[in-house]
């Protein structure tokens, strides 16, 4: 495949690997000084504030790096996807042996860097929940100081004010002067909204700017900017550039406008408009108060018509007759009881009179000592029972015992170490040590010879039947 | 229920419970001293609400910066010619 190298007549000395590489790199950033390259990302790494990401198409990828001070010029993020035209030279990276580009300027493919940057911000303060709905605070509907943050000098604050005096005659308006375009801009903007917070004098706060290009608006875009409004505790209007304009102040707002004028007329109401429906609450207050008391009084007038009103006299008396005859039951019943408890008391009385005491408690005594005396004969006669029981018990157990038979002349013969009785001659040998228990101790024996087991039956009987 | 009107509340409070008084009122569904009550309280409420509206004086100042803490205001005078800063577009 590869031609072969030609031997020279006199072979150089061989490249080192940092030379080769070396001389190969000065060659690639000299004829590859300006390249530009379009391709998708693929793994993004920042580190040290330099990026590290690899840019690839369908069959081939290409190793990039972006340093820090070149990143800084960008104003979006690159982030895998994304694909983007890199613009740089190529370079040899020695300690890995690896070709890459070293990225100078990054443009996105579709839509501009700004756009693009703008894009991303929203939505990852989006994602964080910055704009979200419930988190805005009501505008008051009769702010009582009113902040503006916007520009001192020009028309838009000019409008405002015409704007908010044709509205209310009352207004107490403050104005802090800011810078709205430049560099310095969303700083200020910032520090001013914090430093009305500190105030907390204040019931609305207004940002205003014009209208202008991206870049001019680009302040109203920052995210520290963004971060301080939704942190401040005046409810914020934002009136940024013209209707079709939409920054991330106006997002992070509690309210937007579409222009300054218009954040001037959400601040408040007409006062006639407040006015009116003051006046309206009001009369409807009256007008129902005095439908219901005129209702109140049609009742009254029908309920004094109605028949249940005119029967109502009939029915007091037969109540009343109700009642009289209850008293009379009454009095009737309280009248029989006395009788009633007396020849009842008479009779108890006599009861207990006729019960001697005396002769009682002494029967009560005697029962006592008869009842003590059966309960400890019971006892008694229990403990004997018991004993008997015992003893013949013991009885039983006693003829049972090899202990008895062995008294009579038997003996038990175990094998030696061992706690289990002889009872066979087969289960012994010649030479065998022994141990014969008597009735009164033991001896040790060797087996001098065995024989089968005869038709005597076994070794060991009951000692009745031997006897 | 306290019919008096709390001296704390906040205007857009009293018209909401103002409001929310009529709607009641209008219900008809409450006993005659309730709703009594109810338009004692919206009557008061209508007062404190007007006495709200003519409260603040009118004033227009502008912010001048002391210190990075500090500021103090003066009265505004607008310009009537147009400034460079003008930010229209």
């Amino acid at each position: 495949m590869y031609p072969r190298p030609v031997p020279a007549a006199a072979p150089p000395r061989p490249y080192t690997v940092s030379e080769l590489l070396q001389e190969v790199s000065g060659v690639l950033r000299t004829t590859w000084r300006d390249v530009s390259v379009v391709g998708e990302v693929a793994r993004y790494d920042l580190r040290n504030g330099h990026a590290y990401f690899t840019l690839k198409d369908k069959t081939a990828c290409l190793s990039a790096i972006m340093f820090a001070s070149d990143l800084r010029h960008v104003p979006f993020r690159i982030q895998a996807g994304l694909e983007i035209v890199v613009r740089g030279c190529l370079d040899l990276y020695a300690p890995q042996g690896r070709f890459q580009i070293r990225a100078l300027a990054v443009e996105p493919v579709g839509q501009g860097a700004l756009q693009l940057a703008f894009e991303q911000k929203k939505a990852r303060l989006a994602a964080e929940g910055l704009f979200d709905p419930q988190r805005k605070r009501a505008i008051p509907r009769l702010p009582r100081r009113i902040a503006l943050v916007t520009s001192p000098t020009g028309s838009v604050l000019r409008d405002m004010l015409n704007v908010l005096s044709r509205r209310f005659r009352r207004l107490a308006i403050t104005i802090y002067p800011v810078r709205v375009q430049g560099e310095l801009a969303a700083a200020e903007i910032s520090f001013a909204v914090r430093h009305l917070n500190r105030r907390a004098a204040f019931d609305v706060l207004v940002i205003a700017r014009g209208g202008g290009s991206p870049e001019d608006l680009a302040p109203f875009n920052d995210e520290g900017l963004a971060r301080t409004i939704a942190a401040s505790a005046i409810p914020t209007i934002s009136g940024v550039g013209h209707e079709t304009d939409v920054t991330i102040c106006d997002l992070v707002s509690d309210l937007r406008a579409p222009t300054p004028s218009a954040a001037a007329e959400l601040v408040i109401e007409k006062e006639e408009e407040i006015l009116r429906s003051l006046a309206r609450a009001r009369r409807d207050c009256v007008r129902a108060m005095r439908a219901r008391l005129s209702h109140e009084r049609s009742r009254l007038v029908i309920a004094g018509r109605s028949r249940a009103l005119a029967g109502f006299p009939g029915r007091v008396s037969d109540s009343r007759r109700r009642v009289s005859e209850r008293r009379a039951a009454l009095v009737a019943v309280l009248e029989r009881r006395p009788a009633e408890y007396a020849a009842r008391v008479t009779a108890a009385r006599r009861v207990l009179e006729d019960f001697p005491r005396v002769a009682e408690l002494a029967r009560r005594g005697d029962a006592v000592a008869s009842l003590r005396a059966m309960l400890l004969e019971r006892q008694r006669r229990g403990a004997e029972r018991r004993r008997s029981a015992l003893s013949s018990l013991a009885h039983k157990l006693d003829a049972l015992s090899p202990l008895a038979v062995l008294a009579r002349g038997y003996s038990v013969v175990f094998k030696e170490k061992s706690r289990r009785p002889i009872l066979s001659a087969e289960s012994v040998r010649f030479g065998d040590r022994v141990s014969v228990q008597l009735h009164e101790g033991t001896f040790n024996a060797i087996v001098r010879e065995t024989s089968r087991r005869t038709d005597d039956g076994p070794l060991f009987r009951q000692p009745e039947e031997e006897s | 229920m306290n019919a008096r009107v709390k001296k704390d509340r906040t205007f857009e409070e009293a018209i909401a419970r103002l409001e929310s008084i009529v709607s009641e009122l209008e219900g008809e569904d409450r006993g005659l001293e309730r709703q009594f009550a109810l338009f004692q309280e919206g009557m008061e409420l209508a007062r404190f609400c007007d006495a709200r509206l003519t409260e603040v004086e009118k004033s227009v100042e502008i912010v001048l910066k002391e210190s990075s803490e500090e500021w103090k205001t003066a009265p505004f005078e607008p310009a009537e010619a147009e400034g460079s800063d003008d930010g229209r577009g």
